[in-house]
């Protein structure tokens, strides 16, 4: 990834967590537990990635992946 | 009412005329009669057409309303952007099966009775057959029988359900079923839900879509399982059984992907992923969910399209379609990449692209009945999406490496290739740009604004974190030359097992037999040959008068002992006579 790129990718993120405090929360959810975290979908984003990269190449791998020949 | 033509009947009458004209003008064909049958169907008024009486029963071939129409159209449309993608294509076998398909999958959306839409069920899985099996490779000969295999058992689960309620109810009409005690309705579900790939009934689709041919992958992409939406949401509506596993099937798809090697198997959990929230959005069973579910399935049909569409040129291109094999495409392919990532970034729910518009639509109607779980888990399955579809898989193929590996030489790509996924990407923006376009068209009226401050800003945090804990575990990624087993392991693996003991022991006892027959009758022979072995198996056991050359000290021995037996015989008889 070249800087310029990386540096927008850096900008893009600070507005969208700044802007949080400043837009009108979804009505629909203000009663769910994640209501009151602070950038909790950034954490979500982060964190669901990784899990999902982790539960597919660690556990998942093992138990359904074989070799290509494995139905001949 | 004389004058309302049924584009299916139209379009399969293009399909028959089709192989008919001169190559050169076949192509031409196909894209005017899929955008005929998308005008008529348009121009058709609501009601009910095309009445006739069946054993008993008013079938009703063409009813209109707004759910059928927005799905009928959409499934026009994407015949039409299909039509111009595959423009190069000379196949009449594959042109007209197509169109067919197309054809049939209309017919079921305008089905207005059970037995109709059986109908243009099982044409929908002959034709579409045809498009994995024009490949015309051995892999794609078996993976088009267990197809076939899948969704026989499939429309039967259908039609026993039908016959079921047709004995139940007395009614064969199509319409929103309740009884959650009534076999017949799960019967019914059951069968939708396999053409809709909802686990356990799901490893058909990421079978047998990769190993179709280039452009025929980009109809399946759009049809059968859109189809079977469509059937869930006209009759099960509300069901909350739809709304757990369409949930569960947002993630269940998104996690394959990331094992998954080959393109268009990587694309094809992404369908079942994708399905999951129209599925779920059916479950939830509100105006909004519904609304929610059709949006997403005209959205998803367009996105789709288009990158089962870029997927085909990368094959086309480089024929390889495993992205162990791939990579460093990013100098010689593009615009394939720049049209690629449009379907990408809808697909993921990037702001002004069409995913963005729809997608949020469930999630919301999730939101509204405060079911947190779903929420979460369908926002987990745009991670994933945003993961595999458009951020491991271009990245794999396009960069990765500095240049392609020396062996793969490039063919060149047909020019209606990039128009067609030019074409598309134009509706996936144009959707996402102006949402009102396809939201005046829903079941019901949308009160539903997806560029809110909110929405936007979960977007843009979800997306671009994402992003970073991609490019720091992006080593972690690479794809293996592995393959993944899913559900299909059920039928696939014991096959071996059922083959031994079903035909090759058959086979064993058959062989047997026969060698020990023909050893008999071998033996027969040999004694029937010449008669003289028959004294020489019990005096020379070695040497055969048969298998040699005529040797006159062999035969002498045994010769001597026959005619002295004869004699010995004659002189007895004589002496018999005389006394």
């Amino acid at each position: 990834m070249k800087r310029w790129q990386l540096i927008t990718l850096i900008v893009l993120t600070l507005i969208s967590l700044v802007s949080e405090f400043f837009v009108e929360h979804d009505p629909n959810h203000s009663s769910a537990w994640w209501s009151g975290i602070p950038f909790f979908w950034a954490l979500f984003g982060f964190a669901g990635c990784i899990i999902l990269i982790f539960f597919a190449k660690y556990i998942l791998k093992t138990l359904v992946q074989r070799r290509e020949d494995y139905y001949e | 009412m004389s004058s309302i033509i049924h584009p299916s009947l139209l379009m399969i009458a293009g399909a028959i005329l089709l192989p008919l004209v001169p190559k050169f003008f076949r192509s031409a064909i196909f894209i005017i009669t899929s955008l005929a049958g998308l005008i008529i169907l348009w121009a058709l008024p609501e009601g009910n057409y095309l009445t006739i009486s069946f054993l008993g029963n008013n079938l009703i071939l063409l009813k209109v309303d707004a759910l059928s129409k927005i799905f009928a159209a959409i499934f026009a449309i994407i015949t039409v952007m299909g039509g111009v993608y595959a423009y190069h294509l000379k196949d009449a076998v594959q042109q007209t099966s197509a169109l067919i398909y197309s054809a049939s999958a209309i017919g079921v959306t305008f089905a207005g009775d059970f037995i109709t839409l059986f109908i243009f069920w099982e044409l929908m899985a002959a034709a579409s057959l045809v498009l994995i099996w024009s490949k015309k490779d051995k892999v794609s000969g078996k993976a088009g029988m267990r197809y076939l295999i899948v969704h026989l058992f499939g429309g039967s689960l259908l039609l026993a359900g039908i016959i079921l309620h047709i004995s139940e109810t007395g009614s064969v009409l199509v319409e929103h079923l309740l009884s959650k005690s009534s076999v017949a309705n799960w019967f019914i579900i059951a069968g939708f839900g396999l053409n809709a790939a909802i686990p356990p009934l799901n490893a058909w689709l990421p079978d047998a879509y990769p190993k179709a041919t280039v452009t025929g992958a980009v109809f399946l992409s759009a049809l059968t399982t859109k189809t079977a939406v469509y059937a869930l949401a006209r009759v099960f509506a509300g069901w909350e059984v739809l709304l757990i596993l369409g949930t569960i099937m947002t993630v269940y798809g998104v996690i394959y992907a990331v094992l998954s090697n080959d393109i268009r198997e990587l694309l094809s959990y992404h369908i079942i992923s994708q399905v999951g929230y129209m599925v779920a959005g059916i479950g939830i069973g509100t105006m909004m969910g519904v609304n929610g579910s059709t949006a997403h399935a005209f959205s998803h049909i367009l996105y789709k399209g288009l990158l089962f569409m870029g997927a085909g040129v990368l094959i086309h291109a480089t024929g390889r379609s495993k992205l162990s094999e791939l990579g460093g495409l990013a100098k010689f392919l593009p615009i394939t990449l720049v049209l690629y990532l449009v379907g990408g970034f809808s697909i993921s729910g990037l702001p002004l692209f069409n995913g963005f518009i729809s997608k949020s639509m469930v999630v919301y109607a999730a939101g509204e009945i405060h079911n947190y779980i779903a929420v979460i888990l369908m926002n987990l399955a745009m991670v994933g999406t945003f993961l595999s579809t458009t951020l491991k898989l271009p990245y794999l193929a396009w960069f990765n490496k500095e240049k392609p590996d020396a062996e793969i030489k490039l063919n060149p790509i047909p020019i209606n290739m990039h128009i067609g996924m030019g074409l598309t990407a134009f509706l996936c923006v144009l959707f996402g740009v102006a949402p009102s376009l396809l939201y005046q068209y829903l079941p019901y009226q949308v009160n539903y604004e997806p560029y809110t401050g909110a929405h936007l800003v979960e977007t843009a945090q979800i997306l671009l974190l994402t992003f970073f804990a991609f490019w720091i575990f992006r080593k972690k990624l690479a794809a293996e030359p592995l393959i993944s087993l899913d559900f299909d392991w059920f039928y696939r693996r014991p096959n071996n097992f059922t083959k031994r003991l079903l035909v090759d022991g058959v086979l064993s006892v058959f062989d047997k037999t026969d060698k020990v027959l023909m050893k008999g009758v071998n033996t027969l022979i040999y004694f029937g040959k010449n008669p003289t072995n028959t004294v020489a198996f019990f005096t020379m056991r070695e040497q055969s008068a048969t298998n040699l050359d005529y040797d006159p000290n062999i035969s002498r021995p045994t010769t001597m002992l026959i005619i002295s037996a004869i004699l010995l015989v004659f002189v007895i008889i004589i002496a018999v006579v005389i006394i």
